[in-house]
C-alpha cells in the first residue's frame, strides 16, 4: 500500500471520527446540532437517561440544542410543536435552547431557552422547579453537564413524587385529536410500537373526527371491565369536542380473573356501535389478542371501528312486523272504545238520583288497622351522573 | 167485567186524547182543549154518559188471560192480555182505556203525564241512531220509526228513611329511602261508617213485560211532575197494569239503596287510598218506608234486524233515550285496518329515527 493511500484512508477515518460526534449527537430524546461539541458517548448516555425516565415513569423528557427553529415564529412555538410531534401529546417536558448566529456560545445567558411543560406535568413542574431547570442550564459549564443535570433533576423529582408521577401519566391532555390515544400500564407494547400505534389511532381519529383510544392495564380495581372502561373514559375526560365523542378499547391482563376486553362508546357515537355490532367488530380483534398479537389487535380495532363510524343503523328487521302488531293492538282497542256508545242500556248502580241531599247525616266512624306490608327495592348505582355512553365486553 | 173508556169531545164528538205539548186533553179533530176536570164536568152536564160506555168483554181466554173487547166507535175487536190497561182500536184508531184494570187496589196512586210528544220521540230516536258511526246503514233506514208508541209503565215507588252501617277497605301508603333502598309500606284498614239519609220515589219496574234494565236505563224520573192518577191521561197511549207486586220489587230497591249508602259515606274516608265498599258487610235498615204505585211515561220502539230484537226507549218526561244498536262488522274491521296501517307506519318511523 502506498503512502498516499494510507494518508487518504487515514484522512477519511479522521473525518469520520470527527463526524461521529455530530451524528451521534442525535438520539430519540436528545439532540445537539452540529456546532455543539459533545461526544457520542455523552449523547448516548443522555439519551439512555431519558429512556430510563420514560420507561420507569412513562414520562417523556426531551432536551434539544438547536440552531434552527424552521418556520416557527419563535422558540415557544417550535418547542411545543416538536414536543407534540415526538410525544403525541403525552404528559412530559421539553427543553430547547435555541442558538442562532448572533449568539456567543460561551455566554449562555444570551441564548434563548424554553422549558415546555404540559398541563398534566405542571402538578410536579411548578414555577420553582422550572426556574431551577433554567438556572441549572445557565450555571452549567458545558451542554453535556447542563443536560445531565436536567435529567438527574427530573429523575430525582419523579422518584421523590412517585404518586404524583402516576397522576401525570394518568391525566390526559385536553381531548383534541392527536393527543396520546394509547396508554399501556403493563409494558405489553414497546415504546416504538406504542408510538406507531398512536400514529395509526391518530390518523383514523382525524379522519372520523372521533377519538379512538386504547388502554392496557393489569387490574380492574374490583370493577367489571364495562364499569372500569366507562370510569377510565370519563376520568380521563376523553372524547372529541363538546360531546366527547370517542371509543375506548380497554385490554386487561388479569391473572386471577382472566384476560378481558371492553369497548366503551360515548353517547354521541353509540348509535353507530350497538352491542351486537361491537361484538361483531371485536371478534377478530379478540382473536388476535388471544394469539398475543397485541399490535395487530390494536391496528385491527382501529381499522374496524373507524370503518363502522358514521354508518347509521336501521331498526332491526323484527321491528317491521312488531310495529304493525302494536299498531293493530292499539287500533283494536281504540275502535272498540269508539263502539262503546252502541251500548246504552245499562242498569242503575244505585239510587243516587233519589237520595234527598239535605237528609244525609253522618254518624259514628271507626278505623281499624288490619295489616301492613313493607316492600323495598335496591337503588340503582351509577358510576357517573354524566355517563351516557355504553360498554360491551368480552374475554380473550 | 172490564169496561172500555172512550173520551168524547163535547164539541164535535171526536175521540179526545191527552196532549203532552199542552198538558191537557185535546180533540185532534176540532183542536178544542180541556182540562181533565173540565172534560168530566162537561160530560156530567150533558148527562151524557156515552163517553163512558160500558161494553162487555166479548170473550176471555182463561188459559192465556187474553181478552177481546168491542170498540164502541166502529165495532171492531180490540185484543188485550190480562194486564192491558189502555190501547187503541186497530181498525179506527180510537183510543180506549180498560177501566177495570185500574179499579180498587189496582188503581195507581200517581202518574207522570207525557211531556214529550211522538214527534220529539221520533226526532230523538233518529238522532240516537243516526249519529253512531258503526251502525249498519240499512238498520238506520229500516227501523220503522213511525211505529214508536207511548207507553205508561207501571212502577213501584219506594220511599224510606235509611239507617246505614257501611264497611270500607282502605289503604295508607308510606314511602321512604335510605342510601341503599327505597321502601314502600302499605297498611290496610277496615273503615266503619254509620249514617242516615232519606230516599224518595225510587222506582222499580212493576211489569214483567218491560225489561227492568231498559227501564232503569231511562231514569231518572222527577216525581215532582207526578199528579194524582186519572184515566184521562192514558187516552191516546198504551198502558199496562202491574203484574210484579211491591214485595217482589222490594229486593231490587234495597240493593240500590245499599249501594247508595256505600256511595254516600265514601266521602268520609278521606286520607285513605284505594277505598272500596264491602257490600256483604254493609247493613241498611229502612224506617218509615212507603211504597206507591205509579205510571211512568216511556216512548218505545221495538224492531228486529237480522233475527235480533232491538228495543229503544225514551223517557217521556226528560227525553233521555237509550237502546243498544247493532255493530257493522265490516265498518269495524275497516276502521281497525286503516288505523293499524297508520299507527304501524308511525311506530316503524319512530323506531327508524331512534336507530339513526
Amino acid at each position: 500500500m502506498t503512502k498516499k493511500t494510507v494518508a487518504l484512508i487515514s484522512a477519511v477515518l479522521i473525518c469520520l471520527m470527527l463526524c461521529v460526534p455530530a451524528l451521534a449527537a442525535n438520539g430519540t430524546y436528545v439532540s445537539f446540532f452540529d456546532g455543539i461539541n459533545i461526544k457520542d458517548t455523552q449523547a448516548a448516555e443522555l439519551d439512555r437517561m431519558a429512556r430510563d425516565i420514560r420507561t420507569k415513569y412513562d414520562f417523556p423528557a426531551y432536551y434539544f440544542i438547536v440552531d434552527d427553529i424552521g418556520n416557527n415564529s419563535d422558540i415557544y412555538e417550535y418547542t411545543k410543536s416538536i414536543y407534540n410531534e415526538k410525544s403525541a401529546g403525552m404528559s412530559g417536558v421539553c427543553f430547547v435552547a435555541y442558538l442562532n448566529d448572533d449568539v456567543d456560545y460561551t455566554d449562555y445567558s444570551s441564548e434563548q431557552t424554553y422549558l415546555y411543560v404540559t398541563d398534566g406535568a405542571k402538578v410536579l413542574f411548578t414555577e420553582e422547579v422550572q426556574q431551577a431547570v433554567y438556572d441549572g442550564y445557565d450555571n452549567a459549564s458545558t451542554y453535556y453537564d447542563s443536560a445531565k443535570e436536567y435529567y438527574n433533576s427530573i429523575s430525582a423529582l419523579l422518584d421523590r413524587n412517585s404518586d404524583k408521577a402516576a397522576q401525570i401519566v394518568e391525566a390526559g391532555e385536553t381531548a383534541e385529536i392527536g393527543t396520546a390515544l394509547i396508554k399501556d400500564k403493563t409494558g405489553t407494547v414497546s415504546t416504538v410500537q406504542r408510538e406507531k400505534l398512536n400514529e395509526k389511532l391518530t390518523a383514523v381519529s382525524n379522519e372520523c373526527k372521533c377519538n379512538f383510544y386504547v388502554a392496557i392495564t393489569d387490574s380492574l380495581d374490583g370493577m367489571t371491565s364495562d364499569d372500569y372502561a366507562a370510569k377510565y373514559y370519563n376520568d380521563n375526560k376523553y372524547g372529541f369536542g363538546d360531546k366527547k365523542d370517542g371509543v375506548l378499547l380497554l385490554i386487561c391482563f388479569d391473572k386471577e380473573n382472566g384476560n378481558s376486553w371492553a369497548v366503551y362508546r360515548s353517547e354521541g357515537v353509540k348509535k353507530f356501535y350497538s352491542d351486537a355490532t361491537t361484538k361483531k367488530l371485536m371478534k377478530p380483534v379478540a382473536k388476535k389478542l388471544g394469539a398475543k398479537d397485541y399490535t395487530g389487535a390494536v391496528e385491527l380495532y382501529a381499522d374496524n371501528f373507524s370503518a363502522q363510524y358514521g354508518k347509521h343503523g336501521s331498526p332491526a328487521i323484527y321491528w317491521l312486523p312488531l310495529s304493525f302488531l302494536i299498531g293493530f293492538a292499539i287500533a283494536f282497542i281504540v275502535t272498540k272504545i269508539r263502539t262503546g256508545n252502541l251500548k246504552s242500556v245499562v242498569a242503575q248502580r244505585s239510587a243516587g238520583s233519589y237520595v234527598k241531599e239535605d237528609s244525609i247525616v253522618e254518624g259514628k266512624s271507626n278505623d281499624v288497622f288490619i295489616s301492613s306490608d313493607v316492600k323495598r327495592t335496591a337503588k340503582a348505582s351509577s358510576n357517573s351522573s354524566d355517563d351516557k355512553g355504553s360498554s360491551t365486553s368480552g374475554k380473550f | 167485567m172490564s169496561d172500555l173508556l172512550e173520551y168524547k169531545c163535547p164539541c164535535c164528538g171526536g175521540a179526545v186524547e191527552f196532549n203532552s205539548a199542552v198538558q191537557r186533553m185535546k180533540c185532534p179533530f176540532c183542536d178544542t182543549e180541556f182540562d181533565i176536570d173540565e172534560l168530566k164536568a162537561a160530560q156530567e152536564d150533558l148527562g151524557n154518559t156515552a163517553s163512558e160506555k160500558e161494553t162487555e168483554v166479548k170473550s176471555v181466554d182463561e188459559a192465556t188471560g187474553m181478552a177481546v173487547y168491542v170498540c164502541q166507535s166502529c165495532g171492531g175487536e180490540i185484543i188485550g192480555d190480562g194486564t192491558t190497561a189502555a190501547s187503541s182500536c186497530p181498525y179506527c184508531g180510537n183510543p180506549v182505556v180498560m177501566k177495570g184494570q185500574f179499579s180498587g187496589d189496582l188503581r195507581p196512586d200517581l202518574v207522570i203525564p207525557f211531556k214529550l210528544d211522538k214527534k220529539a220521540a221520533k226526532e230523538a230516536l233518529k238522532k240516537h241512531i243516526g249519529t253512531k258511526k258503526f251502525v249498519p246503514k240499512i238498520f238506520k233506514d229500516e227501523n220503522h220509526i213511525d211505529e214508536i208508541k207511548g207507553v205508561y209503565v207501571p212502577e213501584w215507588l219506594f220511599s224510606a228513611d235509611v239507617d246505614a252501617d257501611v264497611v270500607y277497605k282502605g289503604q295508607k301508603v308510606r314511602e321512604w329511602s335510605d342510601s341503599e333502598f327505597d321502601y314502600v309500606e302499605t297498611s290496610c284498614y277496615d273503615l266503619f261508617r254509620n249514617g242516615k239519609f232519606s230516599v224518595d220515589g225510587l222506582p222499580v219496574d212493576g211489569s214483567s213485560k218491560m225489561d227492568d234494565t231498559l227501564m232503569e236505563a231511562v231514569e231518572p224520573f222527577d216525581i215532582k211532575d207526578a199528579v194524582e192518577f186519572s184515566t184521562a191521561y192514558l187516552a191516546g197511549y198504551v198502558a199496562d197494569r202491574y203484574d210484579v207486586d211491591s214485595e217482589q220489587s222490594k229486593a231490587r230497591a234495597e240493593e240500590r239503596i245499599t249501594q247508595s249508602a256505600i256511595d254516600t259515606f265514601m266521602k268520609t274516608t278521606n286520607g285513605y287510598e284505594n277505598v272500596s265498599g264491602i257490600e256483604d258487610r254493609t247493613r241498611i235498615e229502612l224506617k218509615n218506608s212507603s211504597c206507591r204505585y205509579a205510571l211512568y211515561p216511556v216512548w218505545l220502539l221495538n224492531t228486529s234486524w237480522k233475527g235480533e230484537k232491538f228495543t229503544f226507549a225514551m223517557n217521556g218526561q226528560t227525553g233521555k233515550i237509550v237502546g243498544d244498536l247493532p255493530l257493522d262488522k265490516n265498518a269495524f274491521w275497516k276502521s281497525v285496518g286503516v288505523l293499524t296501517a297508520i299507527l304501524g307506519s308511525a311506530i316503524y318511523a319512530i323506531a327508524w329515527l331512534i336507530a339513526r
